[in-house]
């Protein structure tokens, strides 16, 4: 199909000169397949916020994966995994508790010297839920209270191409 | 167009007669989040010595609004700058996307070099916006179908290609329909409130907007029109919702300014 044809329809206030057409199948979309194996759209319930991971000194990131999903997509796609804190310590009226956010969840003791988060990571095999705790000057020591929360978390992966070889989205609004 | 004509294609295996809205593939009422264009680039800059932030125009997109747009890197070389100092910002005016970070003095001439990503969506994000709400509680699940509808993108693909970026449209597919799009500003307390309508928690972007005055002394630089940042999910942010209002706070930092926001009709958190 070339650039001129294709299928339009028009908005309701709109018509074929339109910039803006209700559909126009000449313009790609982001799309999640809904037909892979694994699933590249879930809601996974319940889900094990991570352990008690020990920072150990000055500088040091340490990181457990949580769950590995393969995409079986021949690039590094788009993938966004909206994380939702169901309970905090087993509690549903926790202030940490009934949160949500895109691809980054900060835990309660992140703070300038200490950076405890679920990111989501990847590639071009496999889209990667990870715990991490990075020792930003607190000195080693600090204990993740990652296994108090209880997550809900929604994810995509759509069969858009990332362009890039791997990548973690770090916090953006914080 | 009156309410009784149009078309609606929705995701194999669901009725017509009762999809949820976001579960629609096609529905003339309302948008999809369609790409206008997705392209690399590639930028050498060589200035030094300044403190002043400065930009590079990376693109003429001339769309005519702001649009939503994200933004991936795919290699940097700082030229020797320190990784402290280098703080990048892609923002987009209503024709064309800038580079924007700084130097600092001490810097080497040696230029810097970036590989990026644009993918800019035909969708101004700063633009009031609210598609109407039908039906918010699916009856029926997508499943395995045999009936559906695919329209492939270009010629290179055969239409029983099993890659959806082949497809502008494919009913096994799930593509995201826009539902609210504007502007907030934060209170005093730093907490962003936008109301939906939705009738449940929804997914949602973010993207900084920034007026020419917000940019002052040594950060100012010679756009003098509104732009906005690349969108982001909330990154990093605290968002709360009800059925009807969202509300975002900063996680370690209080949230400050104006926000450009997109809100699908995907649930965040709902069975779909």
């Amino acid at each position: 199909m070339s650039g001129n044809q294709g299928l339009l329809i028009f908005g309701p206030d709109g018509g074929p000169t339109k910039v803006r057409n209700a559909y126009d199948s000449r313009k790609p979309r982001l799309q999640a397949d809904m037909t892979r194996t694994p699933k590249h759209m879930a809601i996974l319930d319940d889900f094990p916020g991570g352990t008690g991971l020990v920072s150990t000194a000055d500088g040091s990131i340490s990181r457990e994966i949580l769950l590995p999903i393969p995409h079986h997509l021949p690039y590094t796609p788009e993938a966004i995994v909206y994380f939702y804190v169901k309970k905090y310590n087993g509690s549903i009226t926790d202030p940490k508790a009934g949160l949500y956010g895109g691809n980054i969840i900060l835990y309660s003791g992140s703070s300038g010297t200490i950076a405890d988060q679920i990111v989501v990571e990847v590639d071009s095999q496999e889209v990667r839920i990870v715990h991490t705790l990075q020792d930003l000057g607190f000195g080693g020591g600090y204990v993740s209270d990652a296994a108090k929360y209880l997550l809900r978390l929604k994810y995509y992966i759509f069969s858009n191409n990332s362009h890039v070889a791997s990548y973690s989205d770090t916090a953006v609004v914080v | 167009m009156d309410e009784k004509s149009g078309l609606i294609v929705d995701q194999a295996g669901v009725s017509v007669r009762s999809a949820a809205d976001y579960q629609k593939t096609i529905d003339s009422r309302w948008k999809f989040l369609d790409i206008a264009f997705e392209q690399e680039f590639e930028m050498v800059h060589a200035d030094s010595g300044a403190t002043h932030w400065w930009i590079e125009k990376l693109l003429d997109h001339n769309l005519g609004y702001l649009p939503a747009f994200t933004y991936r890197q795919i290699t940097l070389d700082l030229g020797g700058l320190n990784p402290l100092f280098f703080a990048p910002e892609v923002i987009a005016t209503s024709r064309s996307i800038y580079f924007r970070t700084r130097y600092v003095s001490g810097d080497p001439t040696t230029p810097m070099r970036i590989k990026g990503f644009l993918r800019v969506f035909a969708q101004d994000i700063t633009a009031e916006f609210l598609a109407p709400v039908e039906f918010i509680t699916p009856s029926t699940q997508p499943g395995l179908s045999t009936v559906g509808m695919k329209i492939l993108k270009n010629q290179g693909a055969g239409i029983n290609s099993h890659e959806m970026s082949d497809f502008s449209i494919n009913t096994s597919a799930k593509a995201l329909a826009v539902h609210r799009t504007g502007l907030v500003t934060t209170d005093a307390t730093g907490l962003l409130s936008i109301n939906h309508r939705l009738g449940y928690p929804p997914t949602i972007f973010l993207a900084r907007f920034i007026k020419p005055a917000d940019w002052t002394s040594v950060f100012a630089n010679p756009i003098t029109e509104n732009v906005v940042q690349a969108m982001n999910p909330a990154a990093g942010a605290k968002v709360s919702a009800t059925t009807n209002d969202v509300f975002v706070r900063g996680a370690q930092s209080v949230l400050v300014g104006t926000w450009a926001y997109l809100i699908t009709k995907e649930p965040a958190e709902l069975a779909v």
